[in-house]
């Protein structure tokens, strides 16, 4: 596969399981970072309580660890940022409004677009291919 | 003054590596351990907690490098602190995981010796 920018596919990754429940969010994150770095375009799509991996209260790092002082653990919303500046023009990460206002994850980090949830569909027939993981 | 006991039953594992990093359920045990004389009874998928492995890599996303969790590791530092790691043998014959290749410390158990363990300690926590 060309993996130049221009030739890419573009990706969609729907995240609509909740984090801290299984290993899905880290297999959507791996998918998307190879991706990326393959040259393909990808939208991610987060749904439910996965709204919730860009609340900029997250700040850059996880709260610290009592067992290991001096050990500093980023937080999802760190990754995402990384992920984001990486691939500026190539990723998007979308937030379901209804999702978001639903959980009350309102307070999103910058570089994340909040979307109507209808666009779904719409954002679904503009990808090469998608992929939807988790149960909401 | 002794600290009283609580045993937490662990069966769901792996639970979001990028998420929890180092605050998994093992390290919620061995961080409870400071104030209860805590145990641990593995079933499920979580007695695959209870095997050596080598220490997992270190996932980078992003160009960010992040700590993935290392529940065998904190399953022998609980071992080494005390906790009693109890590990369901039933569980074990599902995953097709021979006794002789748990870490060394925990005890694998048949089921019948949960209610046994209840009895024994104040607490009962499904963690």
């Amino acid at each position: 596969m060309d993996s130049s920018p221009e030739s890419g596919r573009t990706l969609l990754l729907g995240l609509i399981g909740g984090p801290y429940e299984s290993d899905l969010t880290t297999t959507a994150l791996r998918l998307a970072d190879e991706a990326l770095r393959q040259g393909h375009r990808v939208t991610v799509w987060t749904c439910g309580f996965a709204t919730a991996l860009t609340l900029a209260t997250l700040g850059a790092s996880k709260p610290r660890n009592l067992l290991a002082w001096d050990t500093v653990s980023t937080s999802t919303a760190a990754v995402v940022r990384a992920m984001l500046a990486s691939a500026p023009d190539r990723l998007t990460w979308r937030i379901c409004r209804y999702c978001m206002e639903e959980r009350g994850t309102t307070a999103q980090m910058e570089g994340v677009r909040v979307t109507a949830a209808h666009r779904f569909l719409e954002l679904l027939a503009a990808a090469d291919a998608s992929l939807v993981m988790g149960v909401k | 003054v002794s600290r009283r006991r609580a045993l937490a039953i662990v069966e769901r594992a792996h639970r979001g590596a990028a998420e929890q990093q180092y605050a998994h359920v093992l390290w919620l045990v061995r961080s409870l351990h400071g104030q209860f004389d805590m145990s641990a009874w593995l079933r499920g998928a979580a007695v695959l907690y209870a095997l050596p492995r080598e220490r997992p890599a270190t996932l980078a996303i992003g160009g960010v490098a992040v700590c993935l969790p290392d529940y065998e590791a904190m399953a022998a530092d609980l071992v080494a602190a005390g906790v009693t790691v109890h590990v369901s043998a039933p569980s074990l014959r599902q995953l097709g995981v021979a006794e002789r290749d748990l870490a060394g410390g925990v005890h694998p158990a048949e089921d019948t010796a949960l209610a046994r363990l209840c009895e024994e300690h104040e607490f009962v926590w499904f963690l």
